[in-house]
């Protein structure tokens, strides 16, 4: 399939609400790969993630300062990255990945070596790598559909197979 | 006159398929279709091989579940969890001697319900029955996340040993699984 250029510039900014299904592939204390949908509405994440034979199966709801983790024992409420740790074997900075899968370094925190090519963006930001590349057009927006984040030998590769802008 | 329980199992206990297969959320919406082909073969053995739409590799054997994703160039590997209870597919392998120790067993209308007796990774699975054919296999874990399988193309010729052998391929990272 045609791939795109990233966008040039931030003219490109994802809506504020959005939801995508793929594969989220995870690599660290735990590893594996798990279906996923992720629904952004009104700054709060929707994510299910679902392993092989209903293996980590897992509902992620809120946002950075509060999160809820629902596994099959437990619901864990608590700061994001704590509680992804510990449910999940790997965490992630949840709220700059609207920002990260747009292209673009969240606002809060500086950004180095930010770098753009005719295929591939990639910056690091909070101690992540992110790259993003196999860009498609998806209802006028160039969007990556494959994001790769590795921190501190951590690396979590999202690959989408659908986006749906303005949910 | 439909094959009871037991009959279906022991037909079953090694076959290849067509598999479609369609996981819905907690509120029933669709989250993700996927379709391959699954081959089962006595020894709890299971290759549940996902072509659309990611490539995905399943094989359980008696000692190891491997999982490989060559879209993440990553397998991941466990050693077969025996105290766990049986994951669905590895249901065919059972009878149902060996499935009421570890589930409650109830007739549905086009099959049957097992309800695990003691914390599993699902709170259902379901055969669904076709004559004498395991037209389907329905799950549920346990956050409400229901998976719907269904079989066609049966084949009831032994699927070759190798189908369960794994060994990750040049270059592949192997990791330890959750």
């Amino acid at each position: 399939c045609q791939s795109y250029a990233p966008p040039s510039s931030n003219t490109n900014v994802l809506p504020a609400n959005w939801s995508l299904s793929g594969k989220l592939g995870y690599r660290g204390s735990e590893s594996g790969s798990a279906t996923i949908t992720w629904r952004y509405a009104d700054s709060n994440h929707l994510i299910n993630l679902s392993g092989p034979f209903g293996s980590y199966a897992t509902q992620i709801a809120g946002n950075a300062s509060n999160l809820s983790i629902r596994t099959d024992e437990v619901l864990m409420t608590g700061p994001a990255e704590i509680i992804m740790l510990e449910q999940l074997g790997w965490s992630t900075p949840i709220d700059a990945w609207p920002f990260w899968l747009n292209g673009e370094a969240a606002p809060d925190k500086p950004a180095t070596n930010y770098q753009r090519t005719s295929s591939q963006v990639s910056f690091t930001q909070d101690g992540t790598h992110v790259q993003l590349d196999r860009f498609r057009v998806v209802d006028g927006y160039t969007l990556a559909h494959r994001i790769i984040c590795e921190r501190d030998g951590q690396r979590l590769t999202l690959l989408v197979s659908s986006w749906n802008l303005g949910v | 006159e439909d094959l009871n329980l037991d009959e279906l199992l022991a037909k079953h206990q090694a076959f290849s398929a067509r598999f479609e297969q369609l996981s819905f959320d907690e509120n029933g919406e669709l989250m993700a279709e996927s379709a391959g082909t699954a081959s089962l073969a006595s020894g709890q053995r299971l290759r549940w091989e996902t072509t659309s739409p990611w490539p995905q590799l399943l094989v359980v054997n008696n000692t190891t579940v491997w999982l490989y994703d060559p879209d993440l160039e990553q397998a991941s590997y466990r050693t077969v969890d025996t105290t766990s209870p049986v994951n669905p597919a590895l249901l065919f392998n059972a009878n149902t001697d060996a499935i009421k120790a570890v589930f409650d067993i109830s007739e549905i209308e086009n099959g049957f319900r097992f309800t695990p007796l003691e914390s599993s990774q699902f709170s259902l699975i379901e055969l669904i029955q076709d004559g004498n054919l395991i037209a389907g296999l329905n799950y549920v874990d346990l956050i409400g996340q229901r998976t719907e399988v269904s079989f066609f193309q049966h084949n009831y010729s032994v699927p070759s040993d190798e189908l369960f052998e794994f060994v990750p391929p040049e270059g592949v990272e192997v990791v330890t699984g959750g």
